[in-house]
C-alpha cells in the first residue's frame, strides 16, 4: 500500500481584520497601500489606526506599482522545507513610487539585483485564494 | 538629577552550566543548577530569594524553579518581554524591585535547549504566518539570519563595506573565545580565510556571521548595594539601565522604517542609559555587544554612540575591539563564540571583568557595559566596581 506523502506548501500569511483587504487586493491584482481617510498619511504594513493622527477612519490607495530596488537577500540555503530545491533565489524589499517598502520576489538574473534597480510590481497566482507580488525589472 | 536607582542594587552572584550542542538535561534542570551555581557564589541560600524574574522565551516556568528548588519566600515576579531585547531589561527589573525596597533578592534566569530542542534557525511550521511574519514568510523569509541580511546589504550599500571589515568580529570574538574554557569554540581557532570561505547562507551573510545555537543556562541574583557589601563577594554593582522601545519596531524585520542601518531601539536606549549613568561612550572600560549576527553589531556600536554612522566597519579594525584595545569587546566570545544564550551569557561576562576574573580580563576597569537585542524592543546596563 503505497502512503502519500504530505505536500508541504508555501508558507501563507494569517489575516485578520486590519490586513486582509491588502492580501485580497494582491488578489485582484491591486498593489494597494493603507491611507488615512483623516489625513492622507500612507502605511504599510496596515494597521487599525493611523499612527500620526490617531484616526480609526482606515481606507486604501491603489499604486502605481513602479518602485526601485532598495535591499535584498540571496537565499542560498533556505530552512523551510517549501524552499528546498528552490535555492539560490532572490528576495526584495521595494520602495514604492508612492514612499512606502513592501518585500516581494523578483524575476531577474541574480546579477542584474544593484540599489535603486527600477521594477514594477507583478502578481504570482499561488491559489484561488492567495496571490503574491512578483517584481518585474524595468528595461 | 542623578538617577535615584545609581548604584543602589548590585549583582552579587552568578551561576551558568557547560554550554554545548546536546545537555542531556530538561532545560528545569539547566536553569535551577546555574540558580544554584549562582546563590553559592553569592554565599546566600534559596530561602533568600524573595524574587524571580525571567524573558518571554524563557522554556522553564517560574513554578518550575519554585517548586525544584523549594523557594518558599518569592513575593515579586516578572516577566521581562521581546527575546533577546529582553536580557538586560531583568536587570532593570530586578533593581526596581530591590530599590524600592519590595525585594532583598532577586534571582533572573535564562534556561534552553537550543540546539538540541527547538532552534531558533529552524522555521516554525505553522498553518499560517500570524503578524509581521505573514509578510515575509511566504518569499522566503522565514528565520533570523534571513531577516538580517535585508538589513545588512543595506550597510555594504550605503557605507561601502566589505566582509573583510565585518570578518574582524567574528574573529574577536573567536580570539576570546579561545582563552574561555566555557565556550563553545574554547578549541576551535578561526582565520580570515575562514571566515572568506565560509557558506554564504543568506547573501551577505555567512556562517560565521551566525550565532551559535546553544543548550546551558545562566542565572544572577541581584541585592541591594547595601547587603551586598556584608557579602563575601565582589559586588558587580548596578550603576545605570535602559529600556527602549524603537518606531517603529518589529522583530528583525525593521524594513519599514526611515533607515535600515539605524535602529531607533539602541539610540533611544544609549540616550536613555547615559543620561541616566551621567557617562559617555569614551567612559566604557569594556563592552559586551549583543552578537547575534555581526552586522548588528556595527550598527549597535554606532547607536551607542561609540562611533559616527557609517564608520563602525573601520571602528572594529585594527585590534580596537580586542583585550588591549580601545574598546574590548565581547571578551568570553560573545553569542558569535562562546554560546547563545539568548544574550545573557553577556551579563555574566560583564559581571567577571568588575570582579576581574574573566578569561580574557580587561585591565582595571571600572565601568563595564552590556546591551541587548537590536532589531526588537531593547535594553543595555552599565555595572561598575
Amino acid at each position: 500500500m503505497s502512503q502519500e506523502i504530505p505536500k508541504i506548501s508555501r508558507p501563507i500569511p494569517k489575516l485578520n481584520a486590519d490586513t486582509e483587504e491588502w492580501w485580497a487586493g494582491l488578489r485582484r491584482h491591486e498593489l494597494l497601500v493603507q491611507e488615512c481617510a483623516s489625513c492622507g498619511h500612507l502605511l504599510h504594513p496596515p494597521g487599525p489606526m493611523c499612527p500620526e493622527c490617531r484616526s480609526l477612519d482606515r481606507g486604501w490607495r491603489k499604486c502605481s506599482g513602479k518602485g526601485k530596488v532598495y535591499s535584498w537577500v540571496i537565499i542560498n540555503r533556505p530552512m523551510h522545507p517549501y524552499f528546498f530545491g528552490k535555492a539560490p533565489f532572490p528576495v526584495v524589499l521595494v520602495e514604492m513610487e508612492e514612499g512606502f517598502r513592501v518585500v516581494g520576489s523578483i524575476d531577474c538574473v541574480i546579477d542584474q539585483l544593484c540599489d535603486g534597480l527600477p521594477v514594477e510590481a507583478d502578481f504570482q497566482d499561488e491559489s484561488d485564494e492567495f496571490s503574491m507580488l512578483l517584481f518585474r525589472v524595468v528595461l | 538629577m542623578t538617577d535615584q536607582l545609581r548604584r543602589k542594587a548590585a549583582i552579587v552572584g552568578i551561576g551558568a552550566t557547560e554550554f554545548s550542542r546536546s545537555s542531556g538535561r530538561s532545560e528545569q534542570r539547566l536553569a535551577v543548577e546555574a540558580i544554584l551555581e549562582a546563590l553559592q557564589d553569592a554565599g546566600l541560600e534559596p530561602d533568600d530569594i524573595d524574587g524571580i524574574i525571567n524573558s518571554d522565551y524563557e522554556p522553564t516556568n517560574q513554578v518550575d524553579v519554585v517548586n525544584a528548588m523549594g523557594l518558599r519566600n518569592i513575593r515579586s515576579y516578572a516577566t521581562i518581554p521581546h527575546g533577546g531585547g529582553s536580557s538586560c531589561g531583568t536587570i532593570a527589573q530586578a533593581t526596581m524591585m530591590v530599590a524600592s525596597g519590595e525585594c532583598k533578592c532577586v534571582v533572573a534566569y535564562r534556561s534552553m535547549n537550543e540546539r538540541s530542542g527547538h532552534r531558533y534557525g529552524s522555521p516554525e511550521i505553522p498553518a499560517a504566518f500570524e503578524w509581521i511574519y505573514g509578510l515575509h514568510a511566504p518569499y522566503g523569509l522565514l528565520v533570523p539570519g534571513e531577516w538580517v541580511a535585508m538589513h545588512a546589504r543595506r550597510r555594504m550599500i550605503e557605507f561601502g563595506e566589505t566582509r573583510e571589515q565585518w570578518a574582524n568580529i567574528p574573529l574577536t570574538c573567536r580570539a576570546h573565545a579561545n582563552l574561555n574554557p566555557n565556550a563553545i569554540f574554547h578549541e576551535k581557532k578561526m582565520t580570515l580565510e575562514d571566515y572568506l570561505n565560509a557558506p554564504i547562507l543568506a547573501d551577505p551573510l555567512c556562517r560565521l556571521d551566525y550565532c551559535l545555537e546553544t543548550d546551558g543556562a545562566v542565572a544572577y541574583i541581584v541585592t541591594s548595594a547595601e547587603r551586598a557589601r556584608s557579602l563575601d563577594t565582589t559586588p558587580a554593582y548596578i550603576h545605570a539601565t535602559a529600556q527602549a522601545m524603537g518606531y517603529p519596531v518589529w522583530y528583525q524585520t525593521n524594513y519599514y522604517r526611515d533607515s535600515l542601518t539605524t535602529a531607533s531601539e539602541i539610540v533611544n536606549t544609549a540616550k536613555i542609559l547615559w543620561e541616566k549613568s551621567g557617562l559617555t561612550p569614551r567612559d566604557m572600560d569594556v563592552a559586551q555587544i549583543y552578537d547575534h549576527f555581526t552586522p548588528a553589531v556595527l550598527t549597535s556600536l554606532e547607536d551607542m554612540g561609540f562611533c559616527k554612522k557609517g564608520e563602525a566597519g573601520d571602528f572594529v579594525g585594527e585590534g580596537r575591539i580586542g583585550i588591549d584595545g580601545e574598546l574590548p569587546m565581547n571578551t568570553a566570545g560573545g553569542l558569535l563564540s562562546e554560546g547563545y544564550i539568548h544574550g545573557w551569557n553577556l551579563i555574566l561576562e560583564a559581571v567577571r571583568q568588575v570582579r576581574g576574573t574573566s578569561t580574557a580580563q580587561v585591565r582595571d576597569v571600572e565601568f563595564s557595559l552590556v546591551t541587548s537585542c537590536l532589531g526588537a524592543p531593547t535594553s543595555a546596563a552599565i555595572l561598575s566596581r
